[in-house]
């Protein structure tokens, strides 16, 4: 229906800048003479045609329609001399429109007294008002907003100038880069759970609820719209979303079937869930309630309501999250606590570690026999509570291979029993480990092995000169094959002489292993303890300066000689 | 009952009204329907829909006849809510704050199953 379809604007064009056609193009001015409400509505029309290759938004097009139309409404409404004539001047000027109208009315007077009467109109929701909403949307709209009487401008037309935020339309894509997006939106997606801000799913059949309370939401976190609940489920195998909003009656199955499905899915049950519905209906909102839900809302749902009860959501979750994850990450940690103790068959030994707060899977276990010590360093390779879990299961699984191990059966012995082991089996390969099995004896004889494992540094001193340098030792990681073969060194250090085995995150952090030899030296005439203490701060300074993600790290300094 | 003028289809239902607007609710739309909308509203109940699914656009005077509307069912124990706004009117109505103090539906459908069940 067009109320004013017989009414045109007498005189509208567009007036071109001086200058190349391109400048034109970027200014357009709309004149109407004699302005009257009824007109007001071909000049939006007018407007809406002109500006097509600016390619606005429909939201930016309406709120420019708006703006102008408010602005000569009050013009026609308000002074006591009508104006004759208004100019209408839009201005693309980068990311913004500048607006200018101008006219010949009797000046306002009081146009920055509106201005905050307005405001305090919009704000105050206990009282409505049935005027007054005009000129607060244009402030809500507006930016740089002036009113210039004539009698102070210079061409003794009065003038409303604003600015506000232009926003486009994409252009015209192509079949390649149609491609390319797609590929990028793809990617986005598969790495979508990289990002820190919650995902909220909202979940209703009418697009106009959606983008509602999308709009409710989407300052704060990200948000996905879904028509369709088999879409939204299709959707979480990409990324589990942190809350989801649906309505208790979709199209493509009912929300308490869309609850129920969504339990089935591995961590779906454990999502934060809120149900909508469009009316109150106790039967519908009990069956909801015994699928287990986190709240219920009815339609209409404000915005602050809205964004109450995600944020609520969001930060029970995490906390909850935060809780279990702490506890489980604290009594594994408590098994997995790499820890020799300080003395074994005259040797000293002092041990240092970190964990990672996602998980890790550094361990140490051994065995502490009459002759000999033996022990087993290993690190699970990944991060998280994946290589958590291996480590756990490493742990179990190596303490009954060192329960097992003979007393003539040496740490080369050792690990290509383990390797055959681990190859033959298909929870293992899994997850890769690094392996160092040490022995030690007395009088300051040690055999090693190593498989996949940095390889140890030895620290002699000779006449109070120390010198710190790697062995010469290697191995395969264990599994790799079904029957690897490891080398076994046999050290006899001196009394004082010291060996530093420690993990991957020890060497990798600190990538040039020339500085924590520096470091070792200079620690041999500290004792163990503050020599290990030295050598740990290295390692945290270089963890400082590294951008590398956080590893477990385990250290382990051994002295030959018993104490000093 | 139906009545059915050149802006505006007023449906006079056994326990409310539902006002159908169409086109662009502005300063010239509101000024001419207005005052006959009122009359014939003043002979009926109290509860009102006001569909807005066939305006494309509004301005403060939109707005304005709203919180007229608001007032008077109000004043007559009714209630008012609105039905199928989007776009552009939709942004206004958020813009004023009036989403907060209007019930808002996507539909006149869903408007009055609400309106039934708030009123019982």
């Amino acid at each position: 229906m067009h109320m004013d379809t017989a009414l045109t604007i007498p005189a509208t064009q567009t007036d071109y800048l001086p200058g190349t056609r391109q400048a034109s193009q970027h200014r357009h001015t709309f004149t109407m003479h004699t302005p009257a409400f009824a007109t007001l509505s071909a000049l939006r029309r007018n407007i809406r045609e002109r500006l097509v290759p600016w390619r606005l938004t429909p939201a930016c097009m309406s709120d420019l329609q708006f703006t102008v139309s408010e602005v000569i409404t009050n013009l026609v409404k308000h002074p006591p001399r009508k104006a004759t004539t208004v100019r209408v001047t839009l201005s693309a000027e980068g990311n913004q429109i500048a607006i200018d109208i101008s006219d010949d009315s009797t000046p306002f007077a009081t146009f920055i007294a509106e201005c905050n009467t307005s405001r305090r109109r919009l704000t105050q929701r206990d009282e409505l008002h049935v005027g007054g909403y005009g000129i607060g949307c244009l402030i809500e709209l507006l930016t740089d907003m002036h009113y210039t009487p004539a009698n102070l401008s210079l061409d003794g037309w009065n003038h409303f100038t604003a600015k506000m935020a232009k926003h486009v339309t994409a252009p015209v894509r192509t079949a390649a880069v149609q491609k390319k997006e797609t590929l990028n939106s793809n990617f986005q997606a598969a790495h979508a759970g990289d990002k820190k801000t919650p995902l909220i799913c909202l979940i209703d059949d009418n697009a106009v609820t959606l983008n509602l309370y999308k709009s409710f939401l989407e300052q704060h976190y990200n948000v996905h719209t879904y028509t369709y609940a088999t879409d939204a489920l299709a959707s979480f195998k990409n990324r589990m979303p942190d809350v989801i909003i649906a309505d208790l009656s979709l199209t493509d199955m009912d929300g308490v079937a869309f609850r129920h499905r969504l339990s089935d899915i591995d961590g779906g049950s454990q999502i934060p869930f809120v149900f909508l519905s469009s009316h109150n209906n106790l039967r519908q909102e009990i069956d909801a309630n015994l699928t287990g839900i986190d709240d219920f809302l009815c339609k209409p749902v404000s915005s602050d309501r809205m964004l109450s009860v995600v944020n609520r959501l969001i930060r029970r979750s995490y906390q909850i999250a935060s809780c279990v994850q702490g506890s489980f990450d604290r009594k594994l940690n408590s098994m997995l606590h790499p820890e020799l103790p300080h003395t074994a068959h005259n040797w000293r030994i002092a041990t240092r570690s970190s964990r990672a707060e996602a998980g890790g899977g550094d361990f140490i276990l051994y065995q502490n026999e009459t002759d000999r010590l033996f022990g087993v360093v290993a690190d699970v390779m990944g991060h998280g509570r994946d290589a958590k879990f291996f480590s756990c299961a490493y742990a179990g699984y190596l303490r009954s291979f060192i329960q097992a191990l003979r007393s003539e059966e040496g740490p080369a012995h050792f690990l290509e029993k383990l390797s055959a082991a681990i190859h033959s089996d298909n929870f293992f390969n899994v997850s890769p480990m690094t392996c160092l099995a040490f022995e030690l004896c007395t009088e300051g004889l040690i055999k090693l092995s190593i498989a996949g494992h940095p390889p140890p540094s030895f620290c002699m001193s000779k006449s109070g000169i120390s010198q710190a340098k790697q062995l010469d030792i290697a191995g395969p990681l264990p599994g790799l094959i079904a029957a690897n073969h490891y080398q076994q060194v046999s050290l006899k250090l001196e009394k004082g002489e010291r060996l530093l085995m420690a993990t991957d995150g020890y060497w990798a952090i600190s990538e040039r292993r020339e500085a924590l030899h520096s470091a070792l030296e200079m620690a041999a005439v500290l004792d163990i303890e503050r020599a290990a203490d030295a050598l740990w701060q290295a390692h945290i300074d270089h963890s400082r300066a590294s951008l590398r993600p956080q590893d477990d790290t385990t250290l382990i300094l051994l002295e030959a000689g018993g104490a000093r | 009952m139906t009545l059915i003028t050149q802006h505006y289809k007023l449906q006079k239902r056994d326990n409310y009204n539902l006002v159908s607007f169409a086109g662009e609710l502005d300063a010239h739309m509101v000024e001419t329907l207005s005052p006959a909308l009122q009359l014939q509203l003043d002979a009926g109940c109290s509860h009102l829909i006001v569909d807005l699914k066939q305006v494309s656009f509004i301005d403060s005077h939109g707005v304005g006849l709203f919180v007229t509307l608001l007032k008077r069912t109000h004043q007559s124990r009714g209630r008012f809510v609105i039905a199928g706004a989007d776009g552009q009117p939709a942004a206004v109505l958020r813009m004023v704050g009036l989403d907060d103090t209007l019930a808002t539906y996507c539909s006149d459908k869903e408007a009055a199953i609400a309106l039934l069940a708030m009123a019982s």
